[in-house]
């Protein structure tokens, strides 16, 4: 996963309510079981850049002794670059996507639901526009094997991706419902 | 669409739709062969009418067709014995039903108006039908050729010389094929409405019923009541007319022969909760779950039989009638023997009575049988129509005497109560109008020169005919298994693998 | 700017107490393909059986052309299927006890054309789909591919103006399917007839020019299954479409 993702889930996270690096570090993992754990070393390192650029600042008057006793809360800069980011929808690739996975992750976990609709919604759409090209793309009567066959992948990569995020709608619409009884 | 159109659809059909045809030209060319002897003995003329006089006609060696008085009767009894040959030709229409339901919905699918659908669907029928009444006809005037026979005193057995005016021979041989197509076009309707054929519907969760119950012992206690209220009438010298009661006669007989029908839905359905409740086995479970969820499905075909009973039941009442009042007849000769010191002669019995009851238990018979054919060809359509179902069950692992059992308990667990009912309506029926007892009749004789001598009334009691009562049930119940039992002989081909196959 | 062929207005219809379409409004323009998609119950083939004529809804309207399609007699909506529109289904659809030939031209020989018109023009769309070798045989006989393609014939045959297509890959398999989708898709795009075509899967969907999701019996705009409380007209019918071939969806 790149460095850019980690910033925004850990800015998605903090986004919650302010926590140490510690904290953090748990959190991340816990939401994303299948990526490889987040060292600790790389959680102070983007801390301390998100720091830098002004998307996160220290909770509380002062610090108090080294950042891994700090606790961390995200500024309206960071906000707004979260809120940036989850405008942007990821490119419907054929690989699968991690990037699609974490942004989907923190959509529901920390934005507002009309935020997160928004999202979902384009991100479909990007997928679904680009299934169709790619149909047309494999109906041609002039396309090669080749492109058949690389078509045919990433159509069904992208027809699983569209099936993960309609079941993980559902899942998480499930979980609302078992949170509020 | 043209005609040449409608032919090609009317007749493209599989194996079951060619028996269809087979059976159902079979059974209308019963119906006017039964339909035209009728028309026979009724030009042979009644009593009053113009055609005929009252006097003895002595053509004919038979009473029955001698005596104007009785001739009536014999057209009535033509004409309800084509009653169940109908219900067989109506049991046949059903044959394959679903296969031709499916064809006709993919034709209006195709685009097909409801019109051109029932044209399609009727005009299969009406034309078997058709080819049916003129194989009557045609079979008709082969009879009275064959059939027709003059003994020593230029006396016939049959009406062979007598032919109905020709008009009401077409009337006949036209009247049939008509019914049968609007009858077709009326069970077409449900299909004609949607192109899609099984209409998504509920299942019919509502129980047959207990109202038809109610109508049994309407008719029943109208029987019951009516002797007493014309005594009562009779003792304030209020004269009913033999036309009114004739009329209450057959309303009452129509009542609980229409009571004892529509209730066998309801007895299905009672005898499936008992033996939902009562059966241990796989075989009585399913059979229980069939009549539950669908207690009609047997019970149509089964109403011919059940009618059958209740005459069946109200003849051997009859019939024991007659018998007491011979003997009891005989009682008071032999009485009235010993009042003029007279030896007794024992005359030959009036078997008149006795055979004329005879003659309606074999027409009853003859009905049964007819209703037995119409359930086999219910039970045989039930068990084909159903093979995948059942092929699936065999290969699951289900043992076919598991199936052959739960269809054995589900049509005799039905007939045996049924049956049993129906019978019991009939003997009630009978008893009432015969009543229990019967009366040789007081008088007296003037002998020669001597006194008048008064014979007493000699009362004879009439016992319930329980054996020849026993029997109607019995053959009845035996009929229907063995109905079942040919029915099963399809059911090995039914269940092969074969009938699992999809693509 | 192509016209619009047919209109659905606020379509209500239920199936005893279950409400299947509870207002839906959908416009299929001249010769696009729209997909109607959506998860199973969600109303999909109800609308499609409103839109072609073969059920009437309960409430709402459907026009054809401008004129009231749902108000007209039972028999005057078979006949458009007879003509304009064609039909077709998973399966069950053909008459199982006709040959092939026969099956496709049944549509013309019940309004009336002569038999040897109507099956020397089925045998020629038997040709165009690639299945004249099975004209004479039953559709028990023949795979379930070549009987989809029959069956496609049927629907053609009378060269309607709009085709309704009913999850016609379903009960094939992939490769099949597509060859069916591909006929379905050359055909349509030849004789620029409209399709609407029901399906629950993207990978078919992805065949149309434009998509039109339901959930629950509504119009569900975002595609993600948040059904919409109001029977509005939902983002572009083809009116608001670019030029038809460069079109990716209605935006």
């Amino acid at each position: 996963m790149c460095a850019v993702s980690t910033a925004h889930v850990l800015l998605g996270l903090l986004s919650k309510h302010p926590q140490h690096g510690y904290e953090l570090k748990q959190a991340h993992d816990a939401v994303l079981p299948g990526a490889k754990p987040l060292a600790f070393g790389q959680v102070y390192a983007t801390l301390g850049r998100m720091e830098r650029d002004g998307l996160v600042a220290p909770d509380g008057a002062e610090r108090v002794g080294g950042p891994d006793r700090t606790s961390f809360r995200v500024t309206t800069v960071g906000r707004t670059s979260l809120d940036a980011w989850l405008d942007e929808v990821e490119p419907p690739a054929p690989h699968a996507s991690s990037a699609l996975l974490a942004k989907v992750v923190v959509a529901l976990l920390a934005a507002d639901s009309d935020r997160a609709r928004r999202y979902l919604t384009a991100q479909r759409k990007a997928h679904t526009d680009r299934l169709r090209e790619l149909t047309r793309a494999k109906t041609d009567p002039h396309a090669g094997v080749g492109a058949v066959i690389a078509a045919d992948y990433a159509i069904v990569h992208l027809d699983a991706d569209l099936r993960w995020l309609a079941t993980t709608l559902a899942r998480v619409a499930d979980l609302d419902e078992e949170i509020r009884q | 669409m043209r005609a040449s159109t409608l032919v090609r659809l009317a007749v493209s059909g599989t194996r079951t739709d060619s028996v269809r045809l087979l059976l159902t030209a079979f059974g209308s060319a019963l119906a006017t062969l039964g339909w035209l002897c009728a028309a026979t003995v009724a030009a042979l003329g009644f009593a009053g009418s113009d055609l005929g006089s009252a006097a003895d006609d002595n053509r004919y060696t038979s009473a029955l067709l001698r005596e104007p008085g009785l001739r009536p009767g014999v057209v009535t009894a033509f004409v309800l014995l084509t009653i169940p040959v109908l219900a067989f030709v109506g049991q046949c229409a059903r044959l394959g039903a679903p296969a031709r339901d499916r064809r006709i919905a993919a034709m209006r699918l195709a685009g097909a108006t409801p019109r051109q659908a029932v044209a399609i669907g009727a005009g299969e029928s009406g034309a078997s039908a058709l080819l049916g009444s003129a194989l009557g006809v045609a079979s008709y005037f082969v009879l009275r050729r064959v059939l027709d026979n003059v003994n020593a005193h230029g006396q016939r057995t049959l009406p062979t010389d007598v032919l109905p005016s020709l008009w009401v021979i077409v009337v006949v041989a036209v009247a049939l094929p008509v019914v049968v197509a609007l009858a077709s076009a009326w069970l077409l309707r449900a299909v004609t409405t949607s192109p899609l054929g099984v209409v998504r519907r509920g299942p019919r969760r509502r129980p047959p019923r207990v109202w038809p119950g109610i109508l049994i012992l309407i008719g029943l206690l109208t029987f019951a009541g009516f002797a007493p209220l014309v005594r009562f009438l009779s003792h304030h010298r209020i004269a009913i007319p033999a036309s009114l009661t004739l009329t209450i006669f057959y309303v009452g007989v129509l009542m609980t022969v229409l009571g004892v029908v529509v209730g066998a839905g309801w007895i299905a359905y009672a005898t499936g909760c008992v033996l939902r409740r009562a059966s241990r086995r796989a075989a009585g479970q399913l059979a229980a779950a069939r009549l539950i969820a669908d207690p009609w499905q047997g019970s149509r075909a089964f109403g011919v039989l059940m009618v059958a009973a209740v005459f069946g039941g109200g003849t051997a009442v009859i019939y024991q009638h007659f018998v007491s009042m011979t003997a009891t007849t005989e009682a008071q000769n032999r009485l009235v023997a010993t009042l003029l010191h007279q030896p007794y002669e024992a005359s030959p019995p009036d078997s008149f009575y006795t055979n004329a009851t005879l003659l309606v238990a074999i027409a009853v018979l003859l009905a049964a049988v007819i209703g037995a054919l119409g359930q086999l060809v219910a039970i045989s359509e039930a068990i084909v129509s159903r093979r995948r179902a059942y092929a699936g069950l065999v290969a699951a692992g289900v043992p076919r005497s598991v199936l052959a059992r739960a269809q054995l308990w589900q049509s005799l667990a039905v007939a045996v109560p049924a049956l049993t009912l129906a019978t019991t309506a009939g003997l009630l029926i009978g008893r009432f109008v015969t009543g229990t007892s019967v009366h040789a009749g007081a008088g007296s004789i003037q002998t020669g020169d001597g006194p008048v001598i008064k014979i007493p009334d000699v009362v004879g009691a009439v016992p319930v005919p329980w054996a020849n009562l026993g029997l109607v049930v019995g053959v009845s119940v035996g009929a229907v298994a063995l109905t079942v039992a040919i029915g099963l002989l399809f059911l090995k081909a039914s269940t092969s693998v074969d009938e699992l196959r999809t693509a | 700017m192509t016209e619009v062929l047919l209109a659905a207005r606020g379509v209500v219809k239920s199936y005893g107490n279950s409400p299947a379409l509870r207002g839906v409004t959908v416009d299929v323009g001249e010769g696009e393909i729209v997909a109607v998609t959506g998860p199973s119950g969600c109303g999909k083939s109800t609308l499609l059986y409103c839109l072609s004529g073969i059920m009437r809804p309960d409430a709402g309207e459907i026009s054809y052309r401008g004129a009231r399609l749902d108000t007209r007699r039972e028999s005057e909506r078979s006949a458009l299927r007879r003509g304009d529109f064609g039909v077709l289904f998973q399966f069950g659809q053909l008459v199982a006890e006709l040959p092939a030939v026969d099956n496709v031209a049944l549509p013309l020989l019940l309004r009336g054309t002569r038999r040897r018109e109507a099956r020397s023009a089925a045998m020629v769309w038997l040709d165009r789909l690639g299945v004249a070798d099975v004209a004479r045989d039953l559709p028990g006989e023949m795979s379930g591919g070549q009987a989809q393609r029959v069956a496609l014939g049927r629907a053609l045959v009378t060269e309607p103006h709009v085709l309704f297509a009913d999850e016609p890959t379903g009960a094939l398999d992939t490769l099949t399917g597509e060859a069916v989708l591909g006929h379905i898709v050359r055909v349509v795009r030849e004789q620029g007839t409209a399709v609407v075509l029901v399906t629950h899967e993207a990978t078919v969907a992805a065949h149309a020019d434009r998509e039109v999701a339901l959930r629950d019996g509504m119009l569900d705009p975002t595609g993600l299954g948040f059904p919409m409380a109001s029977p509005a007209a939902v983002g572009a019918g083809p009116a608001a479409a670019g030029p038809r071939h460069a079109r990716t969806s209605g935006r």
